[in-house]
């Protein structure tokens, strides 16, 4: 019976693991309302590049050539060291915090375009401070097959003013 | 096999959980210019609203480490005791400016006329302090910030009323629009017609009481990095009191046509400059702050005023994850004048610098060192060490420091007839040492902190009696006080919270080869409170505060102790809030300088209004 049920959980795991690659979304089919379906490479926490669980598919690799399908490897930010926003000290003395979410247009050679504010602290100097860190970030641009292309992502910024430091 | 299918099933969970966006958290503290302090008791606007009182003297009375006391009545002369140290030896601060009065007796601030309606936060802050803070820290200090404008603009109203002829109104203005924050306030308070029975010693007292306070603040934010804010406050008292007078063998005040009119004044303007990629912060500040206090009685009449002018600056540097220091460097040209020991002066300049390393990441160890030169005394140094080390929930700390206060110019350089100057008077000056732990488990339901101190003053100021009624200020003095400070806060439910604070201060003065208990302060002192949220909207809280006998200062009588018990309930709704207390629920009567008894029990309600 136990047996039964670590094969049942093993055998849902890889299913819902390997479904995205499994997928009909190709390269053909992508637009950029299925990338929120996608999440081809959007990880939650920071991870070394080749700690992500995410690639091109093997058989792909193996070839060395489109099959005709090709997946997409987003662009990512994880591992390049890119600076924090610093938290301006108006803002600290003030009190604000809040969460700032940006959209960021990634070009071909990992750098970004365009950032949109999709959603706003509501502090303008929070807002600010996120914008310009990202305008001098890196990215890994994306990639589709062995040839990169442009993409968008997704970041969030949390201000948090922790209680007075007592040393 | 248990643990290998919560492994795989939770494990199902972990497609969906990869596919959440990136988030980054950006932390800090809110000002580094105010990082390096040790044990801390820090009371939130929150903290000051729930207890509904109207003066500050009457919070700080529930809170550890401090021991406050007044003459019976609002408006009369309030002392307070931290660490074995009294009234001026303690440092009082206003947003960060000290208002410690030069003219004053013993250059005490008096809280007795400082009203909680402008104040945002109060930190107390006993033990080694004088390296950030300056001359006067021995026993500690008591840091108080005036409310800022916050979120969108709001009108707030506000009226109390209830026992002793107790009115009271405030009306604010606040709010942040684009690169400005303003918060503006007028209060008024009054209490205390009419004459009642000390039924302590059967004496009648009629004190009236009337307070105005009008405060404004303004800032504008020049760039994220930089701000500009000016601040005003002022607050005009007049209290009308009684006239100590001979009953058999002792003196207690009786109901008299007397007058005492104060005025508070402080003015700022502060400049704050952020620099180095946010590891630096830079702090200018110009303040004016006066106190001026006339006194009417039928045979007398008396005025004194005390003012300091200072420019003070301060940068902090963050130069690592384990390396920071903070230097500053003020300059302050102090007045006092009154109509016995006449009109004086004197500049002070003082140059600090802290340093703080973190060796490992749970490790701090502090450095910091001070010089003070005030004109007319010798120059004087004062150092600090302290050492914290973080465990978990646990954390250890220790300091070791000295303070000093300067001897007062009045005290120096008396012109009345009735005094004999000593210039060669020496500043007074302490070492103290403490060493506490603050622990927080039950998934930080319960959180305690425990701190013994030790603090030995030496050339206490003492006034010596010379002959035909005339005295001398002399140093001679040595005052020991040890004790332990602790502090209690239990979550039982998400909607009741109980506190306790105790503090055992063991205080004596040894002079001229006699040792006496040190007046005013208190063998023991604790407080409970125990509060209930009966929904979102509705809290009550009951409160006691229980203190032991204490020697009186001018008659050297002992007073006994006493037990206060207060009720308080709040309902808020939409746009408002109705409150309501009990004080003193058991009429416990009591003084606390001999002859100056309370009123009782008393009772108030008010309402606030926003919009």
């Amino acid at each position: 019976m136990m047996k039964k049920m670590v094969l049942l959980s093993l055998a849902c795991h890889i299913a819902l693991v390997s479904l995205p690659f499994h997928s009909k979304i190709s390269y053909e089919a992508f637009t950029p309302d299925h990338v929120d379906v996608v999440f081809v490479n959007s990880i939650p926490y920071i991870a070394e590049p080749e700690q992500q669980p995410f690639c091109v598919p093997k058989a792909a690799a193996a070839k060395g050539k489109p099959s005709g399908k090709i997946s997409l490897v987003k662009a990512s930010y994880q591992g390049l060291n890119n600076p924090l926003p610093p938290y301006p000290l108006v803002a600290r003395k003030r009190g604000h915090e809040g969460n700032v979410t940006l959209t960021l247009h990634i070009s071909a050679s990992g750098q970004c375009k365009l950032a949109c504010l999709i959603a706003s602290s509501g502090h303008t100097s929070l807002d600010e401070a996120a914008l310009k860190t990202v305008s001098s970030w890196h990215f890994n641009p994306a990639r589709r097959g062995n040839k990169n292309t442009e993409d968008q992502l997704d970041v969030t910024f949390k201000f948090t003013l922790t209680g007075l430091e007592v040393a | 096999m248990r643990y290998v299918l919560h492994f795989l099933f939770l494990s199902l969970l972990a497609p969906p959980l990869l596919a959440q966006p990136h988030t980054y958290i950006i932390t800090a503290s809110p000002l580094m210019t105010e990082s390096l302090t040790g044990e801390a008791t820090t009371l939130s606007a929150d903290d000051i609203s729930q207890k509904q009182n109207f003066f500050i003297q009457d919070v700080l009375r529930d809170a550890p480490a401090v021991h406050i006391s007044n003459a019976g009545e609002n408006g009369r002369q309030t002392r307070f005791a931290m660490r074995g140290a009294l009234g001026g030896e303690n440092l009082v601060l206003i947003d960060g400016i000290p208002v410690n009065d030069p003219a004053a007796s013993g250059g005490s601030f008096d809280f007795a006329d400082l009203m909680g309606d402008d104040i945002d936060q109060v930190q107390i802050l006993p033990g080694s302090n004088a390296v950030s803070y300056g001359a006067d820290a021995i026993g500690g200090v008591l840091a108080l910030k005036t409310s800022s404008g916050r979120g969108p603009f709001k009108v707030k109203v506000k009226s109390e009323g209830g026992s002793h002829h107790t009115v009271k109104g405030q009306a604010s203005l606040s709010g942040e629009h684009k690169n400005l924050a303003l918060r503006t306030s007028l209060s008024g308070f009054k209490s205390g017609k009419g004459e009642f029975l000390n039924k302590i010693h059967h004496n009648r007292q009629s004190d009236d009481y009337r307070n105005g306070l009008s405060s404004t603040k303004l800032s504008y934010q020049l760039t994220p990095e930089r701000e500009i804010e000016i601040a005003v406050r002022e607050s005009r008292a007049h209290l009308a009191f009684d006239s100590p007078t001979q009953a058999g063998d002792i003196i207690l005040p009786f109901a008299a046509e007397n007058h005492q009119k104060s005025r508070h004044h402080l003015a700022y303007l502060r400049y704050l400059s952020g620099f180095y990629h946010d590891q630096g912060e830079c702090e200018v500040t110009l303040s004016h702050n006066s106190s001026h206090r006339d006194v009417r009685m039928p045979s007398t009449l008396f005025s004194s005023c005390g003012q300091s002018l200072r420019l003070h600056s301060k940068f902090s540097l963050a130069w690592s994850e384990d390396h920071s220091s903070h230097v500053g460097a003020e300059g302050t040209h102090i007045k006092a004048h009154d109509d016995f020991s006449g009109n004086h002066q004197r500049n002070h300049q003082g140059l600090f610098i802290e340093h703080l390393y973190k060796p490992q990441h749970t490790t701090e160890i502090i450095l910091g060192s001070r010089v003070d030169i005030y004109s007319k005394i010798a120059p004087h140094a004062t150092y600090r060490l302290a050492l914290n080390q973080l465990w978990d929930k646990t954390r250890f700390r220790t300091s070791l420091g000295t303070g000093f206060k300067p001897p007062l110019l009045s005290d120096m350089f008396n012109l009345s007839p009735h005094a004999t100057p000593n210039p060669a008077l020496k500043p007074e000056h302490n070492h103290s040492f403490d060493i506490g732990i603050d622990h927080k488990s039950c998934h930080d339901k319960i959180e305690f902190n425990l701190t013994f101190f030790a603090n030995v003053i030496n050339d206490v100021f003492l006034t010596e009696r010379l002959p035909l009624f005339t005295f001398k200020r002399i140093n001679g003095g040595v005052r020991k006080a040890r004790g332990i400070e602790g502090k209690l806060r239990w979550s039982i439910t998400p909607q009741c919270e109980f506190n306790m604070n105790a503090t055992y201060t063991h205080a004596r003065d040894y002079a001229a080869f006699q040792k006496r208990r040190t007046p005013h302060i208190p063998l023991w002192q604790v407080n409970h409170e125990l509060s209930y949220s009966l929904s979102s909207s509705a809290t009550f809280s009951l409160s006691a505060h229980k203190v032991t006998s204490q020697r009186d200062a001018v008659t050297s009588f002992s007073l006994p102790g006493y037990t206060v018990t207060d009720l308080r309930g709040a309902y808020e709704f939409a746009c408002g809030k109705l409150y309501s207390r009990i004080e003193n629920v058991m009429d416990k009567r009591y003084e606390q300088s001999f002859g100056y008894g309370n009123r009782g029990r008393s009772f108030y309600l008010g309402f606030e209004v926003t919009t």
